[in-house]
């Protein structure tokens, strides 16, 4: 074929893509705005509708002939639009809707779909609706993270201990979307972790623990004090230092003591966590040790001395304006940055 | 004229058509390519987005917190509105830094009589070394403004002030004049949750013109009328949910536009902040990054999310928008001599494989192929040694990819956020998209050369840039100054 006539088919099919594109995009957008002239009034009524039942319970089924005419994907769009502001009874009716109307079912029925798209949209709807444990709970293993992810925002409201236990192992998810969601759900089921999370902190060390440290440092529960006090001893600066914060969260004579003897580790950002706990603690007589940081070299260290010095009150007040008049240039800057601040507060 | 000369010019013009031919292949290639990886990734992304409830992330106790950094630099009449808009996003922890960049106007005066701000003392780290701070504030009405008054440095200079103060784990760089979507946020922290790796993410940027704000928020979205801000409509798609997004899956991205763009405050601050000696530093702080992490084993991701979204004016006249694209592309031709060393260097993974050879080929060479093709064809035609038919039908194939580019997008943004909900604006956006090819194209190749001419000559001028101001239904919005810190 010559040179010109690869040219012109070229241009030929360039021509076809571009009118199949053109019909495409002028048809889709004419066919969406038809549909929601269409859809739009139907949605209107439908949400009227459900307001007005969920007022008014009793007489609900008949009010809710708009809302069972719209199609099954606008049904499902009201119910995510609405059941999350719920509670309480109207919650529990509105649920009892979606079940009648046999969302739940699909919604089943779409959990065990080999495509991941449509696990994660049953799985979304389940959330909402509630569901079988038997259709979530193998999603929090499933191979798919978003899906993970759904399944734990899904098991907030099942906090028995096997859930919290496959929860705490997610926590080392390999996908980081999974891991926040499952730390998300951990956190909003509170106390109910606890139990497990002692559990787990007691027996496991390292990266494995950091996740779950940030949950206990939320949940601050005593019953936390010996992992803690355990992992303050960990090979893993940033697992030392978090534990500090956690022993700062939970206080008492022994955290205390634990975080004094942490303002010697030799890692910067564990010495600069004890003593912020400490700070925090208001623990006075720590003041001497906590002065004698004001000279580290790292800076960080250095502010979170002086600061936490201000929170003493008046020992560590003292201590602040030795370190002003002192010889060391460093501890004075930082004295007299802390002191202004507090000047101002 | 002698046989020899003609036979001269008769080779060099065989070698010119090669040379051409082979980089006319090569970037429709990749544009193809490109083109597969955005329809892949909006797919992926939006089966992600659609019914994921963020009511999560803005209620979790664990989201990271983010600061955004807003420079203003005589931005009295508008900083009012700017901040309110901000301080109304929706995110769980959120830290809104107004750095005042040496205004000569009354911005801070303003501010502080709008939010009843005090001068406060704190501790921090000049960890980016920057021009002094003059005051420090707070708000008694909201706990997470501070406004910082500095002296006058640039925009670079003002970001760096505003990385130094920030306390969150993630900072949001935007332009003062940008309109941000409340729930922009929430999206744009998404690949911050998913990927360890990522370093910087950013959102679309699209034009405001002829849509309508209110109280700081669009509320009706239109296709502009005005010929230079319609076509840059489809330039900005093409450049977000096409190109950007479709690099998110070859090697990532190496701009996150300076209107809106999320960083991780500790790897920032580890690069020294934002580069005060280039017309380019949003992309240059992205490139100094994504390297730092090839380099450092930290991370190193850029990507681009298509459903966050910044409003901006887009320039309506010929000047304001040729000193605007030739200061661009000074930038890039800044930015790839600096990092020259990632050039097709397998250390830097796929950004110095793809990515950046992407850019030098297509980005960088490609003014300067087309004005060689040009003038081939214009000698070509004068000596009488093309033929002209298949000239014609070569630019015609040349420019009818372009369209099918521009095409393409427009029904990757139909088929997934369809924003233009007229059938007018869509016929509005094609017609756009078929002008854009007949005048502006060849403007754009102009204003790129020039950017090229001054940067070898070592013009680092930012240009005047003018703005009418977004339409409003309340009260007019008076003229936005200088939006730019010189």
């Amino acid at each position: 074929m010559a040179p010109e006539d690869i040219v012109k088919w070229t241009l030929f099919v360039e021509g076809i893509a571009l009118s199949v594109l053109v019909v495409w995009f002028l048809g889709h957008g004419l066919l969406l705005q038809r549909y929601k002239r269409w859809s739009q009034p139907l949605l209107d009524q439908a949400r009227e509708a459900l307001t007005v039942a969920l007022d008014n319970p009793s007489r609900g089924r008949e009010l809710l002939e708009p809302f069972r005419k719209l199609p099954i994907r606008l049904q499902i769009r009201l119910f995510s639009e609405l059941l999350p502001t719920l509670s309480g009874e109207q919650k529990q009716w509105l649920t009892n809707l979606g079940r009648e109307l046999r969302l739940t079912t699909r919604a089943e029925r779409q959990c065990r779909s080999r495509l991941w798209w449509r696990r994660l949209r049953g799985a979304r709807l389940i959330t909402l609706l509630g569901a079988r444990e038997a259709v979530m709970l193998p999603l929090l293993v499933d191979r798919n993270p978003y899906v993970r992810a759904q399944a734990a925002e899904w098991a907030v409201n099942r906090p028995d201990a096997a859930t919290v236990d496959i929860l705490l192992a997610l926590l080392s998810d390999p996908d980081g979307w999974c891991r926040f969601a499952v730390q998300d759900s951990l956190l909003r089921m509170g106390g109910n972790v606890l139990d497990r999370l002692v559990v787990y902190l007691s027996t496991h060390a390292g990266h494995e623990v950091k996740a779950p440290l940030q949950i206990a440092i939320n949940i601050a529960d005593p019953r936390l004090l010996p992992p803690a006090i355990t992992l303050t001893r960990d090979h893993i600066s940033e697992i030392r230092a978090l534990a500090a914060t956690l022993l700062g969260s939970l206080g008492g004579a022994q955290a205390t003591e634990v975080l004094t003897a942490l303002l010697t580790d030799a890692d910067p950002a564990v010495c600069a966590s004890a003593t912020r706990a400490l700070g925090k603690l208001s623990h006075w007589p720590a003041a001497a040790t906590v002065a004698s940081l004001l000279r580290d070299q790292v800076w960080e260290v250095r502010k979170e001395a002086g600061l936490a010095l201000a929170a003493l009150g008046a020992p560590g007040v003292l201590f602040l304006n030795r370190a002003l008049k002192g010889s060391d240039p460093s501890a004075a800057d930082m004295a007299r940055h802390v002191l202004d601040l507090t000047s101002h507060a | 004229m002698p046989e020899q000369w003609l036979d001269y010019i008769r080779q060099f013009l065989v070698s010119l058509d090669e040379t051409i031919l082979v980089y006319f292949l090569f970037v429709n290639s990749f544009y193809a390519l490109n083109l597969v990886t955005a329809a892949w990734e909006m797919w992926r992304q939006t089966h992600h987005i659609r019914g994921a409830g963020r009511r999560t992330i803005l209620s979790s106790r664990v989201a990271p917190t983010i600061s955004i950094l807003a420079p203003a630099h005589n931005e009295a009449p508008t900083i009012t509105e700017s901040v309110r808009s901000l301080l109304t996003l929706y995110y769980p922890s959120l830290e809104v830094v107004v750095i005042n960049d040496g205004s000569k106007d009354e911005t801070v005066a303003v501010l502080i009589k709008n939010f009843d701000l005090f001068p406060v003392h704190t501790v921090y780290s000049q960890r980016v070394h920057t021009k002094p701070v003059k005051t420090l504030y707070r708000s008694r009405r909201h706990g997470n403004l501070v406004v910082v008054d500095k002296e006058n440095g640039g925009k670079a200079d003002a970001l760096n002030v505003g990385i130094n103060f920030a306390s969150g784990d993630l900072v949001c760089a935007i332009d003062a004049d940008t309109l941000i979507e409340p729930d922009s946020l929430l999206r744009m922290v998404r690949p911050f949750l998913i990927g360890d790796d990522v370093v910087a993410a950013g959102g679309g940027i699209r034009a405001v013109n002829d849509s309508v704000a209110k109280g700081g928020r669009i509320v009706e979205i239109h296709a502009p009328r005005n010929y230079y801000a319609g076509i840059q409509v489809v330039e900005y798609l093409r450049a977000f949910q096409f190109g950007r997004l479709g690099l998110n899956r070859l090697g990532g991205n190496m701009i996150i536009s300076g209107a809106f763009g999320l960083f991780r405050r500790d790897a920032v601050l580890a690069a020294s902040g934002y580069a005060h000696d280039t017309v380019g530093e949003d992309m240059e702080l992205v490139v100094r990054l994504r390297r730092q992490g090839y380099e450092t084993d930290g991370p190193r991701q850029a990507e681009f999310i298509p459903d966050p979204t910044a409003w901006t004016e887009v320039p309506e006249s010929k000047d304001v928008l040729g000193r605007q694209r030739d200061r661009w592309h000074r930038g890039l031709v800044d930015v790839l001599w600096r990092h020259r060393c990632m050039f097709f260097n397998p250390r830097y993974g796929g950004m110095g494989m793809i990515v950046y050879p992407y850019f030098f080929f297509v980005e960088f060479l490609a003014p300067i192929m087309e004005t060689l093709g040009l003038i081939g064809l214009v000698i070509g035609l004068a000596v009488g040694l093309l033929n002209l038919s298949f000239a014609i039908f070569f630019f015609l194939v040349a420019y009818g990819y372009g369209l099918l580019l521009s095409v393409f997008t427009l029904l990757l943004e139909e088929l997934s956020f369809h924003r233009h909900e007229s059938m007018r604006d869509r016929l509005t956006l094609l017609k756009w998209a078929l002008l854009e090819n007949l005048g502006y194209r060849q403007m754009s190749v102009v204003w790129r050369l020039n950017g090229l001419k001054k940067y070898l000559n070592g013009n680092t001028q930012w240009g005047a840039m003018t703005r009418k101001g977004f339409s409003t239904t309340s009260t007019p919005t008076p003229p936005t100054p200088a939006a730019k810190s010189p």
